[in-house]
């Protein structure tokens, strides 16, 4: 190994050296220390404890300069603090009557409506129940027959539900028994006399008298008319399974039995 | 138990002088220096500026104190940036620190003198930093923000903070003149 060889060597692991180490190597814990303060320039690595104690001077105690204008800047600061207060109070004064009106509003609206809807009812109320002054009434019903609702209308003809016979022919001595009573179940219309007759244990003649009795006029019909088969059909239509089938001879009774 | 901070805070919200007084002087120097850091010639303004700002929005803040310092060096910060934008060059009621004895203390001009000096000496460092790294630096060191603080204020990452902060303290290093190897008699 020659001088030039050995200096070489030095040369190498010199640069290997620089290359290696970082003077100015940190880790980022380190550098956290030296930039919150808890790291003194004495502590810091010796590359970075100027910078550490420079840092420090940033950190260092208030000149008089710096609080040079303390008083007008306070009086400044309190001065805008009390303008924006009397804005504040002012603005939150507006608000919460803006709120009020909104709900004195929201409840008279919500009175006017249930109002409202109270009256309707009992319009409608008083319309079914018939209960209203002609005019009212007669205009309630044709709302309410628009809206499919039916109330009474007192224009319209009273229906009736009795039908009366035009004419009953008057019985005559020879007019079976049958005839007559069977003329006035027949004016009910809606129930076919066999089944009348055959109904409970009423005989047919005396069943269709009793059922008949409210609604057929007096004077139509003849009193005298059940009587003249009644009881007789009232047994033979106990007696007779037929009566029930509905065989208006069997319901109208036979007038020999009852003579 | 409610802290002496939140009592001061209440009791400025409501637009008392002596907790305002007592907040004002926890923080405008450091306000003022960060902010000489940036914009030494519109510091005064700007800190003006900031407190206004913050008077009119006092009473919707809630928070510690670190809280407060936080928003306050937000609210400088978006200050300074607004002031940046109109490129406005307003007189300052004051020179920039020049370590003159307008600021002197009475128990020993001297030293605050060189403090003062030292301290312009150093902000005129940082300011010589990329400007992230710069602020950075600042809102770690002047305003004593950790990093999530810092990153929500700059608007990054706290990792990203923590790199950029790491360069900021290496170009320190390099600035300051700070040469291992040289003091070991290495030249490179």
């Amino acid at each position: 190994m020659t001088a030039r060889d050995a200096h070489s060597d030095d040369m190498e692991r010199l640069l290997r050296y620089l290359g290696a180490t970082d003077p100015l190597e940190l880790d980022f814990g380190t550098a956290d220390r030296i930039l919150d303060g808890t790291m003194h320039g004495d502590d810091a690595p010796r590359s970075y404890s100027q910078v550490a104690r420079a840092l420090e001077t940033l950190r260092s105690m208030p000149t008089e300069a710096e609080l040079a204008n303390e008083r007008r800047a306070v009086a400044r600061i309190a001065e805008v603090i009390a303008a924006d207060t009397v804005r504040y109070n002012s603005e939150r004064a507006r608000a919460k009557r803006r709120v009020r009106a909104v709900r004195r509003r929201r409840r008279v609206t919500a009175l006017a409506l249930a109002a409202a809807i109270s009256g309707v009812w009992l319009v409608v109320g008083l319309a079914a129940a018939n209960a209203l002054p002609r005019g009212a009434q007669t205009v309630a019903s044709n709302v309410l027959d628009a809206l499919g609702l039916s109330v009474p209308n007192p224009t319209e003809a009273p229906a009736s539900d009795v039908v009366v016979p035009s004419s009953v022919e008057p019985s005559t001595p020879d007019t079976p028994a049958f005839d007559i009573g069977n003329a006035v179940g027949a004016s009910n219309g809606n129930v076919p006399p066999g089944q009348v007759n055959g109904t409970e244990s009423n005989g047919g003649g005396n069943g269709k008298a009793h059922a008949n009795q409210d609604r057929v006029p007096p004077g139509q019909v003849n009193g005298t008319a059940p009587n003249k088969g009644g009881n007789g059909n009232s047994a033979s239509t106990s007696d007779n399974p037929n009566s029930h089938g509905g065989n208006p001879n069997a319901g109208g009774g036979n007038p020999h039995a009852g003579g | 138990m409610v802290d002496a901070f939140a009592e001061t805070l209440s009791a400025a919200q409501v637009g008392d002088e002596a907790a305002i007084a007592c907040l004002w002087r926890q923080l405008q120097p450091a306000l003022l220096r960060y902010l000489r850091a940036r914009e030494p010639y519109a510091a005064e303004d700007v800190a003006s500026e900031t407190w206004l700002r913050a008077a009119r929005n006092l009473r919707s803040f809630s928070g510690n104190e670190i809280e407060f310092r936080a928003w306050m060096f937000t609210l400088a910060r978006h200050a300074l940036i607004d002031w940046q934008r109109r490129g406005m060059r307003r007189p300052m009621s004051g020179a920039p620190f020049d370590g003159d004895c307008e600021f002197a203390a009475a128990d020993d001009p001297a030293a605050e003198t060189f403090e003062a000096f030292e301290t312009e000496h150093v902000l005129a460092m940082i300011r010589r930093l990329p400007k992230t790294q710069a602020e950075v630096i600042l809102l770690r060191v002047i305003a004593g923000l950790d990093t999530e603080r810092v990153g929500e204020i700059v608007g990054k990452q706290p990792a990203t903070v923590r790199v950029i902060q790491h360069r900021a303290l290496r170009n320190l290093a390099e600035m300051l003149g700070v040469e291992v190897l040289s003091e070991q008699g290495v030249t490179r």
